[in-house]
């Protein structure tokens, strides 16, 4: 051989302005779809992260009895601080909130107003544990302050949390059957497109079936084009949106959103690329099952 | 890969002629019919056999069947009616894996050549032993010392559209004959060449049947006929009148 011959070149045209076309759809399609896959991500662990916090911490509201020089506010809160202490322990971080934080507390709801001093508030206490501690008992803490003869509600915002947790697994779900409905779509054109691209190359899978190629080396063929499309098309489209996703990871004005460590970075890393993974999977089966399909149908009517 | 002489003289057939050589044949036809949709029968009661070793050319009017003919025979079209065996396999109960299995032990080359435009020559020859799962280093000397023996040396990188018409007919016989097939059918395989080039393209048909594979060639040209004396089979009117000899029965004047 007096020059090298060039590398093996693909049976199945690979250009063309469709392909481009094709490769900016899927690009689009997996864009939303990863956008979609940031949210709920990023809805599931806010959401856990507030559970977290709600779960380890109890507000106990003390009805106060009518105050007097030896029964003042710090006098019934410290009683009650230190009933809650009997029932918490040591590691439990009890605060008293004072009447002043008391009053920015309902600033929202009566607005800016000077409240005279013979209003009586309610007095408030807030109880942390430690993350790896076991949550206060609210059932147990009510009944040690009515013992004590302390008038009091406990709130361990269990009824926050379920609403929290609510919202959270709807945004969760959501963002699930956002991003099945753009496979779903990523699966529709992926059909079309190998039909097309049959019907394009008809004549090329007809010499192919004369000498002597079965179905499933033609499918193969054409499995590996999709497949090819849909990892560049879903690439750059997953890759778009983890950019965008990092820049306001930086610049948000809501951080509490996006990104704050790099633990959640690589951790959604993997889910994009795993939804990469999914994408071109389902996209290859896709082509696959068009291929087959179609095959058949023309062995059929030969 | 042994090629042939290309400058032989004689193109003698396999001596076996028109006998089979082990009693087997390679296609036996019984009573098929043919037709297309609802429309009439085209082929009508056809009963053949092609032995193995054999050569023979299928002659008859435009329209009368030759290329449907050759279609069943290279199991392109399934029958209307009766039962075609090819390598002593009935064709009906081929699935799709063994169809293409049989497929490929046969080289087909047709009027219209089928190459891939945006394949090279070396890649359209070559594409019968890729699709049997060849690697290229396992194929590229046999390719390239086929396209240096039928004249495409030079040509190996170019692509279809821009060669010749008897360029691309040779294109199309390289990529019949790469896989050394058992059967090799050509459907008017000289109609776009010059005489020389068909002669050149007969003396290699000739030589692969004297190396043992069978051959049916599709033709209008009685002086191509004439070449060899070889069994023909005419076809009219959708039926097969078979026995006749190429020199005997096609002499000067026949058309």
């Amino acid at each position: 051989m007096s020059q090298p011959l060039p590398s093996q070149q693909p049976i199945l045209m690979t250009r063309g302005h469709n392909v481009r076309t094709l490769i900016l759809v899927l690009a689009i399609m997996a864009f939303l779809a990863a956008l979609a896959l940031l949210f709920s991500r990023s809805a599931s662990r806010l959401s856990g992260d507030w559970q977290a916090q709600l779960s380890n911490s109890v507000t106990v509201q003390v009805s106060l009895a009518p105050m007097s020089p030896e029964n003042d506010f710090e006098t019934q809160m410290n009683r009650a601080a230190q009933t809650i202490r009997t029932v918490v322990g040591d590691a439990a971080e009890i605060e008293v909130v004072n009447r002043s934080e008391s009053q920015e507390l309902i600033k929202p709801w009566i607005g800016n107003l000077d409240l005279p001093e013979s209003l009586t508030l309610p007095g408030l206490i807030t109880i942390q544990t430690p993350q790896d501690a076991r949550p206060p008992n609210a059932v147990l803490l009510a009944s040690q302050l009515q013992e004590d003869g302390i008038v009091a509600s406990v709130d361990d915002h269990s009824r926050w949390a379920d609403q929290i947790r609510g919202t959270a697994r709807a945004l969760v779900v959501g963002g699930a059957a956002l991003l099945t409905l753009l496979l779903v779509a990523g699966v529709s054109v992926n059909l079309f497109a190998t039909r097309s691209a049959m019907a394009a190359q008809r004549s090329i899978i007809s010499v192919l079936a004369q000498v002597g190629a079965t179905d499933s080396f033609i499918a193969r063929l054409f499995v590996g084009q999709a497949g090819r499309r849909s990892a560049a098309g879903a690439g750059i489209g997953i890759l778009v949106a983890w950019l965008i996703w990092a820049a306001l990871s930086m610049f948000s004005a809501v951080p509490a959103i996006f990104w704050s460590n790099l633990g959640q970075v690589l951790n959604d890393i993997f889910w994009l690329v795993g939804l990469w993974c999914l994408f071109v999977l389902v996209c290859a089966i896709a082509a696959g099952v068009a291929t087959k399909r179609a095959l058949l149908r023309e062995r059929k009517r030969a | 890969m042994t090629r042939p002489e290309p400058n032989s003289n004689s193109p003698g057939l396999n001596p076996a002629g028109a006998r089979p050589a082990d009693g087997s044949d390679i296609i036996a036809f019984r009573d098929v019919g043919l037709r297309y949709g609802r429309g009439p029968e085209i082929l009508s009661d056809v009963n053949l056999s092609l032995p193995q070793g054999s050569f023979s050319f299928l002659t008859g009017p435009s329209g009368a069947g030759k290329s449907s003919l050759l279609k069943l025979c290279y199991l392109a079209l399934t029958p209307s009616r009766g039962h075609i065996s090819v390598f002593g396999e009935d064709a009906a109960l081929l699935d799709n894996r063994k169809t293409q299995a049989v497929r490929r032990r046969i080289g087909v080359v047709l009027q219209d050549f089928t190459l891939i435009d945006h394949l090279s020559v070396f890649e359209n020859v070559s594409l019968p032993l890729r699709v049997a799962g060849q690697s290229r280093a396992q194929y590229t000397q046999d390719v390239t010392e086929l396209l240096q023996w039928v004249g495409l040396g030079h040509r190996m990188q170019a692509f279809p559209p821009t060669l010749s018409g008897g360029e691309k007919q040779r294109a199309a016989i390289a990529r019949a004959v790469i896989a050394k097939p058992n059967l090799l059918i050509a459907d008017e395989p000289t109609g776009n060449v010059d005489p020389e080039i068909g002669r050149r393209l007969l003396r290699l048909f000739a030589e692969m049947n004297r190396m043992g594979t069978t051959v049916m060639i599709a033709t209008h040209d009685i002086d191509l006929i004439q070449e060899l004396d070889a069994r023909v089979l005419r076809i009219e009117d959708g039926r097969i009148y078979k026995g006749l000899n190429a020199r005997s029965d096609f002499g000067e004047g026949v058309s």
